[in-house]
C-alpha cells in the first residue's frame, strides 16, 4: 500500500497522475486502460482541488493498494462533506448545447471503474475507486482443484472465488457492462432493477452475461440487502466447467430457467404496450370526421386506414362559414405514439386557423410558425389544404411538401394538379407557400391522398404507383364518390396480396354537384 | 506532461490543433483562448487530433462548452482522432454531435 498527502492545488495534479499511474502500471494494466483510470481519478481530484476547502488551503490523501486481482485506489480529503455518487448521471444523449457541464466526470469515473464508493468517516470524505485486473485473476487460480467437487452440500467452488462485500445500495452492475463474472450470494439480497426481481442467498447471479456471446450484462443489480458475495471471472467458469460437470448442468439449467423467466416477462410487456398502441390507434381514428354532410352542392367521403404501427396521417374537412367548406389531408414524418400526438396538435391548429376566415396559405403559414417554435423533436408535417366555395366551384389551396391531388374534369381525365412540391411544415419559419386557384364545373371531383397509397407494396416490392392510381379513378369515377374511394382501397389491397401495409392509407374526395 | 494547442480562425472556421495530454492542468488555457471567439459568426469547429494523446472530461468540457457558448449554429469536426480518444468521446456520447472523419479538406 502507498499513500501520499499532497496539497490540494491545482499545480500538484501531474504529481498526483503520476502516484496513480504508477500503481496501474505495476498493476499491469495496458497503457489505454492506465489513462481510463487517470482519468476516472482527475475527475475526483479536481473536484477536491476546486471545492473540497472553500477560501482555505487543505491537503488530500491519494492510497493506491495493489491486490492480485484489482487495484484500488483512495482518494480522502477533510474538506466540506460531498459525495459524488449523489449526483444524478447527466443525459448522454442530449445535444451538446443543452448539456450540463457538470456530471459528466463523475459519469465517466463511474463508466471507466468497476467500483466506486464513498464514505463520509471522521469528518473525512473518503472515496474508493477500484478497477478488476482480470486476466491476473485467471493466473492466481492457475493451480486450481483438479479432484470433481464433492455432489450435494455448497456445490460453489468458494475457496476459488474471490470474497467480495457490499452494502446496501450499492451497484453491483449496471445494464450494457461488460459481463466478466458471475456472483454467488453468500448473505443478503440482490434486486435486478430492470426486471425488479430479488436474489437471495444461496443463488447465483450474472451467469447469463457470462454465457451471452454479447458479453454484456442484460439488467441491473443493486443490493436489497448488505451483501457478500463470491465471484468467479468467465475463465474460470469455463475451466470448472471441465472439472464438474454436475454444476456445468446445473449452471446451464439455471441459465436457461432465467432466460425463458424473462422472455415470459418481456412478451407481457410488449403485449401491454401492444394493446396502449390499439387504443392510441382507436383515439387517433376517433378524431377524423366520419359523419359527411349530405348537401345538394357537392359530395364528399374520406377515408384512413391506419397501418398496424400507429401512423400519423389524418384528414379533415369543415365549413368556415356557410358559403365555404375546408378539407386538408396530411402525413406526419415518422410512426409511433409520437407521429400520432403530432398529427392531432397540427389537426387542431389548421382548424383552428382556418375558421379565422384566412386565405389557405396564410392558415398553413401561421400553423407552420406556431409548430416549429415548439418543434424539438423535429417532427414534419406534409399538408394539402383546400377551401371550396360552395356557390361557385371555385377551389384555393396550397401545398406544404403533400402529394399534389388528382382532378377530374368533364372529359373524364385525372390529371395531378399542376403545383410547386412546398415545404413540409413545421422545420422552418416564415417559410411562405403560394396560393393556386381552380374551378370545379358541376361533375368534377378533386381525388387527395397520401403517399400510402401509391407506395402500398405486393410481396415483389412493387408500388401501387400513380399509373395505377389514375387508372382505378378512371374507371370507378362513376359510381357514388365513397364507392369509388372504397373501390380504389380494395384495388389496392387486391395489389398487395397480403403483404403487410406500412404505411397509413388516406384519401379524401370531392365532386362538386353545382351552385 | 504539457499539451500544446493552436487555435486559428477564419472564413467563419475556427480550427484547434490539439497535441499531448489534455486534462484539467492544462484546459484553462485553452478555454481562455476560444472564448474570444465568442459572438463571432461562426459555422465550423474544427478540432484536429492527431496528436491528441489524452483527453479527460475537463478536455470534454471544453468542446462542450466551445459549442454552446461560441458556435450554437457551428458544426464540429473532430479529425483523425486515435482510438484512445475516440472511446472517451463515445463514453461521453458527444460522438453523435460532432462529424468524426480521418481527414479534413477544405
Amino acid at each position: 500500500m502507498e499513500s501520499l498527502i499532497f496539497p490540494a492545488k491545482l499545480e500538484n495534479l501531474e504529481k498526483m497522475f503520476a502516484l496513480i499511474r504508477e500503481a496501474a502500471a505495476r498493476q499491469a494494466f495496458a497503457a489505454e486502460m492506465i489513462d481510463k483510470i487517470q482519468l476516472a481519478c482527475e475527475e475526483a481530484l479536481v473536484n477536491v482541488i476546486n471545492y473540497a476547502y472553500p477560501g482555505k488551503d487543505g491537503d488530500l490523501e491519494i492510497t493506491c493498494f495493489n491486490s492480485e486481482s484489482f487495484l484500488e485506489i483512495g482518494i480522502n480529503d477533510s474538506g466540506i462533506p460531498f459525495d459524488p455518487l449523489s449526483l444524478p448521471d447527466p443525459d448522454i444523449h442530449a445535444p451538446m448545447e443543452e448539456r450540463r457541464i457538470g456530471g459528466l466526470g463523475i459519469f465517466m469515473m463511474k463508466k471507466i471503474m468497476d467500483e466506486v464508493r464513498y464514505k463520509r468517516e471522521n469528518d473525512r470524505n473518503m472515496l474508493t475507486l477500484v478497477k478488476y485486473n482480470v486476466c491476473r485473476i485467471g493466473e492466481a487460480n492457475g493451480a486450481l482443484k483438479k479432484e470433481p467437487l464433492p455432489a450435494g452440500a455448497c456445490r460453489w467452488p468458494l475457496d476459488f472465488m474471490k470474497k467480495e462485500e457490499f452494502k446496501k445500495g450499492d451497484v453491483i452492475f449496471k445494464a450494457g457492462d461488460t459481463a466478466d463474472r458471475m456472483f454467488y450470494i453468500a448473505k443478503g439480497a440482490i434486486r435486478l432493477v430492470e426486471i425488479n426481481k430479488i436474489i437471495t442467498a444461496g443463488n447465483v447471479i450474472g451467469e447469463m452475461g457470462v454465457f451471452s456471446p454479447f458479453k454484456e450484462r442484460t439488467a441491473s443489480a443493486v443490493c436489497a440487502e448488505d451483501l457478500e458475495t463470491y465471484t468467479m471471472g468467465k475463465d474460470e467458469v469455463i475451466k470448472f466447467f471441465g472439472q464438474d460437470p454436475v454444476l456445468a448442468i446445473d449452471l446451464i439449467q439455471l441459465s436457461i430457467k432465467r432466460f425463458i423467466e424473462n422472455l415470459k416477462a418481456e412478451t407481457a410487456a410488449r403485449e401491454r404496450i401492444e394493446s396502449e398502441l390499439r387504443i392510441a390507434q382507436e383515439i387517433q381514428a376517433s378524431m377524423l370526421p366520419t359523419v359527411f354532410p349530405q348537401r345538394k352542392e357537392f359530395e364528399i367521403f374520406a377515408m384512413m386506414d391506419p397501418a398496424k404501427e400507429i401512423g400519423g396521417d389524418f384528414y379533415d374537412f369543415f365549413f368556415i362559414d356557410d358559403k365555404r367548406l375546408c378539407f386538408v389531408i396530411g402525413d406526419v414524418s415518422g410512426k409511433g405514439v409520437p407521429a400520432a400526438l403530432f398529427m392531432a396538435i397540427t389537426k387542431t391548429l389548421i382548424k383552428s386557423e382556418a375558421k379565422r376566415g384566412l386565405p389557405s396559405d396564410q392558415i398553413m403559414a401561421n400553423v407552420n410558425n406556431i409548430i416549429c417554435q415548439d418543434n424539438q423533436t423535429c417532427q414534419f408535417v406534409t399538408v394539402f389544404c383546400v377551401i371550396m366555395d360552395i356557390a361557385s366551384g371555385k377551389l384555393k389551396f396550397c401545398n406544404f411538401g403533400h402529394n399534389p391531388p388528382l382532378v377530374c374534369d368533364s372529359s373524364g381525365c385525372f390529371n395531378f394538379i399542376s403545383i410547386a412540391g412546398g415545404f413540409v411544415v413545421g422545420v422552418m419559419e416564415n417559410v411562405k407557400c403560394e396560393e393556386k386557384e381552380l374551378i370545379l364545373a358541376p361533375g368534377d371531383m378533386i381525388f387527395l391522398y397520401t403517399d400510402g397509397v401509391t407506395e402500398a407494396m405486393n410481396p415483389e416490392q412493387e408500388q401501387f404507383s400513380e399509373a395505377r392510381l389514375k387508372n382505378s379513378l378512371t374507371e370507378f369515377k362513376d359510381k357514388e364518390i365513397k364507392d369509388t374511394i372504397n373501390r380504389i382501397r380494395q384495388e389496392i389491397q387486391a395489389f398487395a396480396r397480403g403483404a403487410q401495409q406500412s404505411d397509413d392509407i388516406t384519401m379524401l374526395a370531392v365532386r362538386y354537384r353545382g351552385g | 506532461m504539457e499539451s500544446k494547442y493552436a487555435v486559428s480562425c477564419n472564413n467563419e472556421m475556427v480550427k484547434v490543433e490539439l497535441c499531448g495530454r489534455l486534462d484539467a492542468t492544462n484546459t484553462e488555457g485553452l478555454q481562455i483562448e476560444l472564448k474570444k471567439f465568442a459572438g463571432q459568426k461562426i459555422a465550423k469547429l474544427i478540432f484536429f487530433a492527431k496528436d491528441l494523446e489524452y483527453i479527460s472530461s475537463a478536455g470534454l468540457r471544453v468542446i462542450i462548452f466551445t459549442k454552446q457558448k461560441i458556435g450554437v449554429d457551428a458544426e464540429i469536426f473532430l479529425i483523425a482522432a486515435q482510438p484512445a480518444i475516440l472511446s472517451v468521446i463515445k463514453m461521453s456520447g458527444l460522438d453523435n454531435f460532432m462529424t468524426i472523419q480521418e481527414s479534413y479538406s477544405e
